[in-house]
């Protein structure tokens, strides 16, 4: 559900990933978090949303 | 007795409800003439930018603004209100966060522009015509305001003292608020003027508290029983995540909650909340069966962000990704 | 701009499961990227679909949910 949010909201649902992994399985972990690294590097950085510069402005001052 | 208050109330990206729900406070609106001058009010009377922009800065008690800001005249507009105001209330879901008119943040404004001017079977426009920004007619030069990249909450560009939520806000909280002022006790800052529990907490339907759920289904394609809580029918209700305070009006009336009252106090995100409670309640031991039944809520972002995408936390369209439903 | 992409991941591990499995792969010298960084939280029932939001709004670039 929430990774159907995500597409909708343009971004892609592969950058959340669960796995089920128990404490012995170090091996596991590591090769989890490499190859998900991997995907999220192929994926590149998140796009920037769009910030319309006569609000972005006023965000400064506001902030 | 100060002098009488000033009110203003601005119109922007919305519908025209909010005005409506203005008038509906029928006799109180006596009272409110009472208590206040109206300085500002252009959906009733023929008021102009510059009678506005005439009053010295601050000098308007309460300034009203419904509506969300989407093009550049609406942030002129928003600008103006907080230079002219003490107080300034986000009136209603679109000012509040977005409502209706942020659910365009799916799409780009050009997306959007071609969807209305170029696809939309009722549209015959085969030179491709857009509206352009400036004219020049005989008389002199026209504009148009321009179309920001995306639809923004008034606190996304503007300070906000208060809210009052709701599509549109109700009558009883309309009261509430100008009581509040009438009487010099203000709330916090930031206060959203309404219940602080969930839509569920009013609700008279009643809950089993078990998981049942094994398939979604629309509200008009089934009867409903009245007894009972919509989403353990298998009915999508946004009551869970949603603030109460409007005594769970849609759902006494047989439909579902839209969540126009936006987030409680203890959810951040609308739409997550709501997954975590379909979560809650469907009844599936597989991933696949999860699919399936999760399948059949065709756009669960715009159910859940129906009235507050602009202030989602992902909040704005990335461009990324594609879902295949398009 | 020369700067190789190195994404941002946030791990929510369970503390019980994949959390002590990391400790375990630290333990055992077992070489792996440095990208994830962890959140313990005390089991994997507790994320909230908001944690996932929330992570992505800050600037995660991706997400892991270890149980």
């Amino acid at each position: 559900m929430l990774k159907k949010i995500l597409g909708q909201m343009g971004l892609n649902p592969g950058r959340l990933r669960l796995e089920w992994l128990s404490a012995s399985e170090a091996q596991r972990y590591a090769a989890t978090v490499a190859e998900f690294t991997d995907e999220i590097r192929a994926l590149g950085p998140i796009p920037a949303g769009v910030e319309d510069a006569a609000v972005a402005k006023e965000e400064v001052h506001a902030g | 007795m100060p002098d009488k208050f000033k009110f203003a109330f601005m119109p922007s990206a919305s519908c025209g409800g909010c005005e409506i729900a203005i008038v509906d406070i029928d006799e109180v609106i006596l009272k409110v003439a009472e208590l206040a001058d109206i300085v500002y009010w252009p959906t009733a009377l023929d008021f102009k930018d510059h009678h506005l922009e005439a009053l010295p800065d601050g000098s308007i008690t309460v300034g009203f603004f419904n509506g969300a800001v989407r093009n550049d005249h609406d942030v002129h507009h928003a600008k103006l209100l907080r230079q002219k105001s003490a107080f300034v209330v986000a009136f209603g879901a679109c000012a509040q966060m977005g409502g209706i008119p942020s659910l365009g943040n799916f799409w780009t404004t050009e997306e959007l522009a071609h969807r209305m001017y170029d696809t939309v079977p009722s549209v015959n426009n085969p030179e491709g015509t857009r509206p352009q920004l400036k004219y020049d007619a005989p008389e002199g030069e026209l504009t148009l305001p321009r179309a920001m990249d995306r639809a923004y909450a008034l606190d996304q560009v503007i300070d906000v003292d208060y809210y009052l939520p709701g599509c549109p806000p109700q009558v009883k909280w309309i009261v509430a608020a100008v009581e509040a002022v009438a009487s010099g006790e203000l709330p916090p800052k930031g206060t959203v003027i309404a219940g602080t529990k969930a839509v569920c907490d009013e609700c008279p339907r009643e809950r089993s508290e078990e998981k049942q759920v094994t398939e979604f289904k629309r509200i008009h394609l089934v009867e409903n029983d009245p007894e009972k809580c919509l989403l353990e029918q298998g009915i999508m209700c946004c009551g869970p995540a949603t603030r109460d305070g409007c005594e769970a009006a849609c759902v006494t009336a047989g439909q579902a909650c839209r969540g126009c009252f936006g987030p409680t106090d203890n959810v951040n995100d609308m739409g997550a909340k709501l997954a975590s409670a379909i979560a809650s309640i469907t009844v599936a031991d597989a991933q696949e069966e999860a699919d399936r039944i999760l399948g059949h809520l065709d756009d669960p972002a715009g159910y859940f962000y129906r009235f507050g995408l602009a202030k989602s936390m992902l909040g704005v369209q990335r461009g990324e990704f594609k879902p295949e439903a398009e | 701009m020369a700067e190789a992409f190195e994404p941002k991941i946030v791990g929510l591990l369970c503390t019980w499961c994949a959390y002590t499995g990391a400790d375990l792969a630290g333990t055992s010298r077992i070489k792996y990227p440095p990208n994830v960084r962890p959140i313990r939280i005390m089991c994997s029932g507790r994320v909230d679909p908001q944690f996932v939001l929330d992570a992505f709004a800050h600037g995660a670039d991706g997400v892991l949910v270890g149980g």
